[in-house]
């Protein structure tokens, strides 16, 4: 019991966190063809290296370094179907909330500034929660960074742990660079400042640098600083983070707490080797939105309360619960938590998809050219046609994928790219200006919804 | 110490006189100058008199001094007198940018032009021929009075209102100015309750100083709807993207401004008054970036060599010691150096650039486009074809806002080649389309067969049967 009334406040977040993130359905793209890359490779015994979904890059060699993310996402899936995903969701977001509530308190805030913050934190990192590997990397992020701090603050026992969290994290998504980026953060800092614990930080570093590598299918330290210097920007996870938007104003409004609470108080050196590389990273993409706002939120939470305490000095601080008030609290919230999953959906959103193509696309041949959005949900519900592109990006890089854009934009050489690969049929947003001309061109609508429009060629 | 201008003036006078260097002809110069000539020839027009999709509806002339000092300029030296008056207010802009930064360091002037150089470069994307440009020094000078007057110039109070009459009749990004002075004067009233009264008149004298225009009230209207619904297709309304290069020099700023706050000892709560507000409004769009860069130059200056000393000392490095001016330069040399500077301006633009560069224009295209409506072009050739083409009124152009209440829409439409194009192409009464080559409409146009009257790498002229 006391263990829960210390850590009532993030085991209350964490159980709030279980709520919210399992109580919506999947509808991410890419999930299915994850789904689809794990079945293969549990019903091989193998690690899925060359694709076997496209009719454009078949057999070729690739690595989206992601393999045990997408066996432990399959394997859940098979045990809870769309159900089972959606609590697991719900567990990794749940542990991402309670590092996070724990990160919040690092620099002394106290809990309502730190409530607050983590709060707009978690409402913000909600685009993240996605049933993808990458919400290995939401999650493996903010419990890094709590070790590392706690680190700092003299356990060795949490340096220890970061090196296999690293081979794990290798292993799972492809985002685990950035872990090794907070440990050389920590390490540069205690270089700088000659902190007694330098010597376990760079075996720290240097072991979890060498773990990583113990990846059978590694998408590398360089292929992720590439991706991040030149990220593919029609993906809109890639572009930059627009600040009129919901997330991307939560994110700014980090950036200025960030900026205002320095003003006011100043910041350590940490801060500045944590906050400014993830900055970067940031502005560079919405993908990468979180880490900033995880990392800066140990330092927007006490200088806000410390800011709020110089302009009112005289302000009678709010008195904390009693620990077995709070305990109570945390307990009732897990509770919460624990029947929610009553209400936890059992199947997919797919309004965004083309359900209603899939009776056609299954009696269709030849080769099939979709919208680059529908290629997973086509790998897993139509197995038995190749995708011209999917979400998996790489290895379509850059040829496939000019060639698609080409046509599907209707560039000058639209027609040549649908020769070049011997469309058959075309499955688009109706939208699209392909769609418009190959519907003026004679192209047989063989199923069409509001959404979607399958055409073949006559 | 009393500010010298010279390295200011120095400074500003060198980026003058290589911007004549640069080439003229933003897409945008043409039609702010058909305006200009329009306002000086038969006084201010409120309606559309250029296309043939919104002709005689009311427009904006919320920059219509702006567009008459670039006519004037023009009058005066055709292209060479834009590009003179261009390189003035570049010399300007950047002089400014310089003293707003010297000001704060004036014994230091090596750290202050390092403290600017972030903000000149950042600049460098906003040095077209257009009112804009206008506005950005409205902006550095609102700066420099807005520091002065925190740091006790009631005079700097004083000139705010008359800034804003002269920044809201030449450029929109006014709102940025007065939406500042109230925020200055709601902090200035609480730090400084002694000079409230003063905050209070220059505060309200800012926001009715915004109303003496030609379209009163109506000038806050471009700023609002800008400000929330950014028109992201076009590029310079496009989200920051720190992979390119004025992006990364933006995201250099704020990281200077964030490694200043974070290690300088002095603390500068104010500063935030200004810098957060203008730091979201640059994130909004790329076009604003530079506002930033230039806001935050002053606190670069005068913070930013303590938290290079205190970064310096928690690396338990030595700090090179900047040279310091000990006797600042008299107001004889600053004004030899003015007219010294006076002088290489005029040469620089007297034997600099005297054409506008057209390569990205439809030129060839003119003579094959019919008289009256009918034309569709493209939106990046609007201002062109008013200036080159007047008998042929235009669809759309760069003036945005007239086209909001469905033109532009229906462009998006037949351009894009999205469903119902043709539908809006005969509603329309479409007789020419002049695209792209790559525009999807242009593509179409060839597959169907569709007439080409005149084309180029440039440009694809299109009959419409």
């Amino acid at each position: 019991m006391s263990w829960v009334a210390r850590n009532a406040f993030p085991i209350g977040l964490a159980a709030a966190g279980f709520t919210l993130a399992s109580g919506y359905p999947t509808g991410d793209p890419d999930t299915y063809w994850h789904l689809a890359s794990g079945q293969w490779m549990l019903d091989h015994h193998q690690i899925l290296r060359a694709d076997i979904f496209s009719s454009t890059v078949g057999g070729q060699a690739y690595s989206v370094g992601e393999w045990l993310g997408e066996i432990v996402l399959t394997l859940v899936f098979n045990v809870g179907s769309w159900a089972g995903l959606a609590i697991f969701r719900g567990l990794l977001v749940a542990v991402a909330a309670f590092f996070l509530a724990r990160l919040s308190r690092r620099g002394g805030a106290p809990l309502v500034a730190a409530l607050l913050v983590v709060v707009w934190a978690l409402v913000f990192s909600k685009t993240r929660w996605t049933d993808r590997p990458a919400i290995f990397t939401f999650m493996l992020f903010p419990i890094v960074l709590d070790l590392l701090y706690s680190a700092r603050a003299g356990s060795r026992r949490a340096l220890i742990a970061i090196p296999p969290l690293i081979l794990l994290w290798a292993n799972l998504h492809g985002g685990y660079p950035i872990g090794i980026a907070l440990v050389l953060a920590f390490t540069v800092e205690a270089l700088i400042l000659r902190r007694p614990n330098i010597v376990p930080l760079v075996v720290t570093l240097v072991a979890s640098i060498v773990l990583s590598f113990a990846d059978p299918e590694t998408f590398g330290v360089a292929g992720a600083v590439g991706h991040a210097f030149a990220p593919p920007r029609f993906i809109s996870e890639e572009a930059p983070p627009d600040v009129l938007e919901a997330s991307g104003f939560i994110f700014a409004m980090f950036v200025l707490a960030t900026l205002g609470v320095a003003l006011f108080d100043g910041a350590a050196l940490l801060d500045a080797l944590l906050l400014i590389p993830l900055l970067w990273l940031a502005l560079s993409a919405q993908r990468q939105l979180g880490f900033f706002v995880f990392a800066a939120a140990p330092l927007v939470a006490a200088g806000a309360a410390r800011i709020y305490k110089r302009l009112r000095p005289r302000a009678t601080p709010l008195r904390p619960l009693p620990a077995p008030a709070a305990a109570i609290l945390a307990l009732l919230l897990c509770a919460g938590a624990l029947a929610s999953v009553i209400g936890v959906p059992t199947g997919p959103d797919e309004h965004a998809y083309p359900v209603g193509a899939v009776a056609a696309l299954r009696t269709g041949s030849g080769t099939l050219l979709n919208e680059y959005d529908w290629g997973g949900y086509l790998i897993y519900r139509v197995p038995e046609r190749k995708v011209f592109v999917d979400g998996r990006l790489f290895p379509f890089y850059p040829d496939v994928l000019r060639d698609y854009r080409d046509a599907v934009e209707l560039r000058p050489d639209w027609k040549d790219v649908l020769a070049k690969y011997d469309v058959r049929e075309a499955l688009l947003m109706p939208s699209k200006p392909l769609a418009v001309a190959l519907r003026e061109d004679g192209w047989t609508v063989k199923a069409e919804g509001s959404n979607f429009v399958l055409l073949a060629k006559p | 110490m009393r500010t010298p201008l010279v390295v200011p003036v120095a400074i500003g006078a060198f980026f003058g006189a290589v911007s004549t260097r640069l080439p003229v002809g933003d897409s945008d110069v043409f039609w702010h100058l058909a305006i200009g000539h329009e306002t000086l020839a038969h006084g201010l027009a409120s309606t559309d008199a250029y296309s043939w999709t919104v002709r005689g509806q009311p427009i904006s002339v919320d920059q219509w001094l702006g567009q008459v000092l670039w006519a004037l300029a023009d009058d005066a030296g055709g292209w060479r007198g834009i590009v003179a008056l261009r390189a003035v207010a570049i010399a300007l802009l950047v002089g400014i940018i310089v003293y707003a930064a010297l000001r704060e360091r004036p014994a230091r002037p090596l750290g202050a032009v390092l403290a600017a150089l972030p903000a000149i470069a950042l600049s460098r994307f906003v040095w077209t021929e257009r009112p804009e440009l206008f506005g950005f020094i409205c902006f550095a000078v609102f700066i420099v009075l807005l520091r002065a007057a925190r740091s006790g110039s009631d005079a700097a109070l004083y000139w705010m209102p008359p800034l804003i009459v002269v920044w809201a009749n030449l450029h929109g990004s006014f709102a940025l100015g007065a939406g500042l002075i109230a925020l200055v004067a709601i902090e200035g009233a609480i730090a400084q309750p002694s000079r409230r009264r003063m905050y209070a008149l220059s505060a309200i004298g800012s926001l009715l100083a915004t109303l003496v225009t030609p379209a009163n009230i109506g000038a806050w209207t471009a700023p609002g709807y800008h400000l929330l619904h950014p028109p992201r297709e076009i590029q310079e309304w496009s989200v920051p993207d720190v992979t390119t290069l004025p992006g990364a020099i933006f995201a250099l700023a704020i990281f200077a401004t964030l490694v200043t706050a974070f290690f300088s000892r002095a603390r500068a709560p104010r500063e935030g008054v200004v810098l957060l507000p203008v730091l979201f409004l640059s994130l909004i769009a790329t076009r604003q970036m530079p506002l930033f860069a230039i806001a935050t130059v002053p606190y670069l200056a005068a913070y930013g060599g303590d938290a290079l000393a205190e970064l310096a000392a928690i690396a338990r490095l030595r700090t090179p010691r900047m040279a310091a001016v000990t006797r600042p330069p008299g107001r004889t040399v600053d004004a030899v150096v003015l007219a010294v500077a006076a002088v290489a301006l005029a040469f620089a633009a007297a034997s600099g650039t005297d054409a506008p560069s057209l390569g990205g224009f439809p030129a060839a295209a003119l003579p094959a486009l019919r008289a009256g409506p009918g034309l569709l072009n493209q939106y990046d050739w609007g201002g062109y074809l008013i200036a080159n083409a007047p008998r042929t009124p235009v669809f759309v152009d760069g003036r945005l806002t007239p086209y909001l209440n469905g033109v532009l829409a229906d462009y998006a439409t037949i351009v894009g080649v999205h469903p119902g194009w043709r539908d809006v192409i005969a509603r329309r009464g479409i007789r020419q389309i002049l695209v792209r080559p790559s525009d999807p409409v242009a593509v179409r146009a060839r597959d169907l067969g569709w007439a080409i009257r005149a084309s180029s790498d440039t440009f694809v002229l299109i009959d419409v049967p």
